[in-house]
């Protein structure tokens, strides 16, 4: 009875494990990449200019506001720098070309 | 009866679990022995062994290369085609709040006030405008820059491997033709292949310190950035003052004072 219970139920944690290890490396893939940055930030730079009112404390305000979409945007290509190592992998595969004890 | 069984169970499952790794490792050995014996033999499977894998791995390489091309030029054309969208609609915003001050001049003055207001704002704008946009280009340069170099150092490292490879084949080749012993021969063409991978995993190692360069540049462009938006401020600060000193007399002095106790524009 104990093992009809305990090897389905460890097959389930394995699969678990292996789907939560899954998303992690997926997540941090991602990540690396700068595939989700992009989107946050134009989610910011989104936000809705104040309308005008005839005040100038307001006009300056809104102005001022504008100089973030400038910022945001170099905030944005220095994620770029993480694509300089994307063939950081391809270029350590070459330590395993051949297996030289097998000669 | 029943202790008896469970002897024999034990007796049973320790007999396979030697069976299982017994025969691998004996037949390793074995191989192992045949493989320094028939070293000379096998010259052939270099090719598929060796030569081809790192074909292999050189086309993964340009993939993966190629790949980042694209999403760099992606990204780039995304951001810049956002920057574009943002920038204009703020400045049909702006257009908004110019002519909603130009409504509230009652006089000549008032108008020139708003004039200049906006004439400042523009020059302040374009400015701004031309520090990011020289910033950015810059830092792309440096992006494109740090690519091509580690692109150079990488291929200087496979074909200096390849190399060492080739050399480690040939001498391979020439002691069994000089009629050394195989195993010997063997050994000598082991050593030389994981030499050439050590030196290959060293370079390997200082390429990546080569992604290192790229902090300075960030760090140069980030202090350009953040000059240009600190003049921009400036500039809008002093426009302000100048409109106000027209249309709010004595209100621009106590703006200068509550903007240094905020510590903002």
């Amino acid at each position: 009875m104990n093992k009809k219970i305990s090897t389905p139920l460890g097959i389930l944690i394995l699969a678990l494990v292996f789907l939560l290890a899954s998303y992690i490396i997926f997540y941090m893939k991602a990540s690396y990449l700068g595939d989700g940055g992009a989107d946050m930030s134009f989610q910011k730079q989104s936000v809705t200019p104040p309308a005008a009112t005839g005040d100038i404390d307001g006009a300056v305000d809104a102005i001022l506001q504008e100089s973030l979409v400038d910022e945001e945007a170099f905030d944005m290509e220095v994620l770029d720098a993480g694509l300089i190592g994307l063939d950081s992998q391809e270029i350590s595969d070459f330590d395993q070309s051949f297996n030289e004890t097998t000669f | 009866m029943k202790q008896h069984s469970k002897y024999v169970a034990t007796l049973i499952a320790l007999i396979l679990a030697v069976n299982l790794f017994m025969p691998v490792s004996s037949l390793a050995q074995g191989a192992s022995n045949d493989t320094q014996r028939n070293f000379c033999n096998r010259f052939s499977e270099w090719n598929t062994k060796i030569d081809r894998p790192i074909a292999d791995r050189e086309a993964k390489l340009e993939a993966r290369r190629a790949d980042r091309l694209e999403k760099l030029t992606e990204k780039r054309k995304d951001r810049d085609e956002k920057i574009a969208e943002n920038r204009e609609r703020w400045s049909e915003n702006r257009d908004e709040h110019f002519a909603k001050l130009n409504e509230r001049a009652q006089n000549d003055e008032q108008r020139q006030a708003v004039a200049d207001f906006v004439a400042a704002v523009k020059v302040a704008i374009a400015t701004r405008k031309a520090a990011i946009n020289a910033a950015i280009q810059a830092f792309r340069q440096g992006i494109d820059k740090a690519i091509a170099d580690r692109k150079t150092a990488v291929d200087d490292a496979v074909q200096s491997f390849k190399d060492a490879v080739s050399a480690a084949e040939a001498k391979a080749k020439a002691d069994c033709d000089a009629g050394i012993d195989s195993a010997t021969a063997r050994q000598n063409f082991v050593n030389s292949l994981k030499a050439a991978k050590e030196q290959f995993k060293a370079d390997r190692q200082e390429i990546e310190k080569l992604k290192d360069a790229i902090k300075p540049l960030i760090d140069t462009r980030k202090a350009a950035i953040d000059k240009a938006i600190q003049d921009f401020k400036t500039a809008i600060k002093k426009a302000k003052a100048d409109f106000k000193a027209v249309f709010e007399p004595g209100s621009e002095d106590k703006d200068e004072n509550d903007d240094d106790d905020n510590g903002s524009s």
